[in-house]
C-alpha cells in the first residue's frame, strides 16, 4: 500500500475541505500525518503518525544558521532596494520569528520525509519550496489546490516575479478542475518551461463547491443582485493602507450606484463577505448596514451561508478574481468584477474574460448593470455561460467521482 | 500580586489579546479574581454569553461582599441583552447595580497608528475617549471597513470606530510611506531562500510600513 501526505498548508485544510477526499483516500492508502487526533474522524487503520521532536527556537536557529543569516540579508538586501535605498530599521524579532515560522514548516516536512518512504505529498501552490525537497527524498509533489481559479497565480505572476530573481517550479502533477482550468495549467507550464509536469484532469475535491442540487425558488419574485466581498491581500505593501482606503470608497460608490439603479427596477441586494472578514462580524457588518441605510437601499441583507447566497443571486458583482467565479460559472450567474486594481490580472484566455466582464469605475459599473435590468444583457450572458459549460463539459463529477478518479491514477 | 498589574494594564490600554494571553498564564486557582476582566474583555468583543458565564463565574467563585464599578458595569449592560435571566437580576438586585442610561457613543479620537503583523495582521488605533481622555487602543483585524463601538476601559463610556474617522486620521497624518522601487532585483539570491520568501510574502511586504506615522 502506498502512503501519502498533505503538505503543512493542505494539512490545515483537511477538516474544511479534504475532508470527503481523506476519507476516500484512507480507503487505499496510508496517510502519514503529524495531526494527533484524525483518529477520532476517520477510520484508523490508516492512519501513521509522526512524532515530532518539538524544537526550541535556538536549536531552529542553529541548525539553519547559514540559511537564517542569508533570510536576513536577503531581506536587507530587497528593502533597500525597493526603497529607493532608504535605509531601514528593521525589527529584528519579527525577523526572527517570520524565519521561524517558515523553518519550521520546512523541517517538519523534512523529517517527516526522512523517517518514512512518502509516495505522493500533496502541496499548495503556495508551497513550491516543498518541492526540491520532496525530489531529493524521491517523493512525488501533486499540486492541490484548495481553491480553483482561472486566473493566472499570485506566486506565477509576472508583476511579483520582478521583484525577485525567482525561478518557478512545478511538481510531478497538478490536479486540474475542469478542461478551462487544464487548459490554463497547460499554457502556465509552457511559458514558464515546466514540460515534466503532467496535468490530471480528475476534478479537484473539494467538499465546499457550490451544490448545485437546492431547488430553485420559484416564488421568488425580486431581481437580486449579490456582492461577494473580499479581502485584500496583504502581500502587496498597496494594500496595507492605501488600498483599504480605496475599498471604502469603492463601497460608498457601489451603494451609490446601486442606489441610482433602484429607481429603474426594483431588486434587492445581498452582501457575502470572506469569512475572513466575518470573523469579526460585529467590527465590519454595521459598516455595511449604514452603507444602505445612507443610500436608501431598504432591502439589504448580510449573508452567512456561501451556497444559499449563490442560489439567491441573479447577478453577481465580486471584487476580484476571486476563486468564487468558478462556482458562479457552475451555478450559471452572470458576474461582474468591480476591481478596485486597474492593473489587475487577466486570463490568458479570451473566453474567460468575456464571461467575466471588469469594469473599474462606478459610471461603467452604473451602465453595466442598467443592461441587466432593462435589457438582455442577462439572457446574454447566461447563454454565454451556458456555452462555455457545454463547450468544455464544465461540473460534470460529483465530488466521490473526483476522488475515485484520483485514487485511480495514484494506485 | 506582583502578576496582577501587567493585566491590569493590558486591560486598561485596550490591549485584549494581551490581557487574556497573561491571565492564561496564571494557574487556575489565581485566575478568579481576573475573571471580572475575561468578562469585560469579552463584553468588548460583543460575545455576550461568554461575557455573561465569566461574570456569572466570578461571582459564584469569588463571592464578593461588593460589585465592582466594571462588574456593575457589565451586569447592567448584561440585563438589556438578557432581560429574562434571573441569576442576572439577583446579581443586579445583590449588588445595587444602577440601571444603564443610554447614551450616545463618542468618537473615538485617534492620535496614533501601528500595524501589527504577526500573529494575524492587525491594524491598532491608539486615541482617547472622549469622556474621561483616557488613553487606550482599538483594533481591527484585517480590515479597515468598519463600524463599531467600544466601551473605554476606565470610564466605561461607549467611544465609536469606523472608516469615517480612520479614513479622516490616516488621509491627514503623515503615515510613514516609502516609495516602492519597482525594477527587478538583479543581484542574485541565495537558492533556498527567494521561494521561502516567496511562499511568505505575506509577512514581507508588511515590514515595509511598521512604523508609526511621523
Amino acid at each position: 500500500m502506498k502512503t501519502i501526505m498533505f503538505s503543512p498548508r493542505n494539512t490545515g485544510f483537511i477538516f474544511n475541505r479534504f475532508h470527503t477526499f481523506t476519507e476516500h483516500l484512507l480507503n487505499h492508502f496510508k496517510l502519514f500525518t503529524q495531526l494527533k487526533d484524525l483518529s477520532h474522524h476517520f477510520k484508523p487503520a490508516n492512519l501513521i503518525y509522526f512524532d515530532q521532536n518539538s524544537y526550541s527556537k535556538n536549536e531552529l536557529f542553529k541548525l539553519y544558521k547559514s540559511e537564517h543569516i542569508d533570510f536576513i540579508s536577503t531581506i536587507d538586501t530587497y528593502i533597500t532596494h525597493h526603497l529607493d535605498n532608504h535605509q531601514k530599521n528593521l525589527p529584528d524579532g519579527l525577523l526572527d520569528s517570520s524565519f521561524l515560522e517558515m523553518i519550521a514548516r520546512f523541517h517538519l516536512v523534512k523529517e517527516m520525509l526522512a523517517t518514512r518512504q512518502v509516495d505522493y505529498l500533496f502541496i499548495c501552490t503556495t508551497e513550491i519550496y516543498l518541492i526540491d525537497l520532496a525530489r531529493e527524498m524521491n517523493v512525488k509533489t501533486i499540486f492541490l489546490e484548495h481553491a480553483p481559479n482561472f486566473f493566472p497565480f499570485t506566486v506565477f505572476d509576472d508583476t511579483k516575479r520582478h521583484h525577485l530573481p525567482f525561478t518557478a517550479k512545478f511538481p510531478d502533477m497538478i490536479l486540474s478542475e475542469n478542461q478551462l482550468s487544464t487548459r490554463h495549467w497547460h499554457y502556465q507550464c509552457n511559458r514558464l518551461n515546466q514540460t515534466h509536469t503532467k496535468i490530471l484532469e480528475t476534478g479537484l475535491p473539494l467538499d465546499n463547491m457550490v451544490k448545485l442540487q437546492h431547488p430553485f425558488d420559484s416564488d421568488r419574485q425580486s431581481f437580486t443582485i449579490s456582492i461577494f466581498n473580499t479581502w485584500l491581500d496583504k502581500s502587496r505593501p498597496e494594500n496595507l493602507i492605501e488600498n483599504e482606503l480605496n475599498l471604502i470608497l469603492l463601497f460608498e460608490n457601489l451603494f451609490r450606484c446601486l442606489s441610482d439603479l433602484l429607481p429603474i427596477k426594483p431588486f434587492r441586494v445581498l452582501l457575502k463577505n470572506h469569512p475572513k472578514l466575518d470573523e469579526n462580524a460585529y467590527q465590519t457588518h454595521r459598516f455595511y448596514h449604514q452603507l444602505a441605510k445612507k443610500y436608501g437601499i431598504d432591502d439589504f441583507e448580510i449573508c452567512n451561508d456561501l451556497d444559499a447566497t449563490i442560489h439567491q443571486t441573479d447577478l453577481a458583482i465580486t471584487l476580484g478574481k476571486s476563486s468564487l467565479l468558478t462556482d458562479l460559472l457552475y451555478s450559471k450567474k452572470p458576474s461582474i468584477i468591480y476591481s478596485l486594481l486597474s492593473d489587475s490580472v487577466i486570463s490568458y484566455f479570451d473566453d474567460i474574460n468575456n464571461i467575466f466582464p471588469i469594469v473599474s469605475s462606478a459610471n461603467e459599473l452604473h451602465a453595466l448593470i442598467k443592461k441587466y435590468l432593462v435589457s438582455n444583457e442577462y439572457d446574454t450572458h447566461q447563454k454565454k455561460l451556458s456555452d462555455i459549460q457545454n463547450q468544455f463539459q464544465l461540473n460534470k463529477r460529483t465530488l466521490e467521482e473526483k476522488c475515485h478518479q484520483i485514487i485511480k491514477y495514484l494506485t | 500580586m506582583e502578576s496582577t498589574s501587567p493585566i491590569k494594564s493590558h486591560r486598561l490600554s485596550g490591549n485584549y489579546k494581551d490581557t487574556v494571553a497573561a491571565i492564561l498564564t496564571l494557574p487556575d486557582r489565581e485566575r478568579t479574581p481576573f475573571l471580572l476582566d475575561l468578562a469585560f474583555v469579552q463584553f468588548a468583543y460583543e460575545k455576550y454569553e461568554e461575557c455573561l458565564t465569566f461574570l456569572l463565574t466570578y461571582i459564584s467563585r469569588a463571592q464578593p461582599k461588593t460589585l465592582s464599578k466594571m462588574g456593575c458595569f457589565i451586569a447592567s449592560e448584561l440585563s438589556i441583552i438578557f432581560p429574562n435571566s434571573p441569576p442576572l437580576n439577583q446579581i443586579i438586585d445583590y449588588y445595587q447595580c444602577p440601571v444603564p442610561i443610554k447614551k450616545t457613543p463618542s468618537i473615538f479620537k485617534i492620535t496614533d497608528f501601528r500595524i501589527n503583523i504577526l500573529p494575524i495582521l492587525t491594524y491598532v488605533f491608539f486615541g482617547q475617549c472622549a469622556q474621561c481622555d483616557h488613553t487606550f487602543e482599538m483594533n481591527t483585524n484585517v480590515t479597515l471597513l468598519v463600524d463599531f463601538n467600544t466601551p473605554c476601559p476606565r470610564c466605561f463610556c461607549s467611544n465609536t470606530l469606523n472608516s469615517k474617522i480612520i479614513q479622516s486620521f490616516l488621509s491627514s497624518s503623515n503615515i510613514h510611506h516609502y516609495k516602492f522601487n519597482p525594477t527587478p532585483l538583479s543581484q542574485p539570491l541565495p537558492p533556498f531562500i527567494p521561494e521561502l520568501l516567496f511562499s511568505y510574502d505575506d509577512y514581507l511586504a508588511p515590514l515595509l510600513f511598521t512604523e508609526s506615522p511621523k
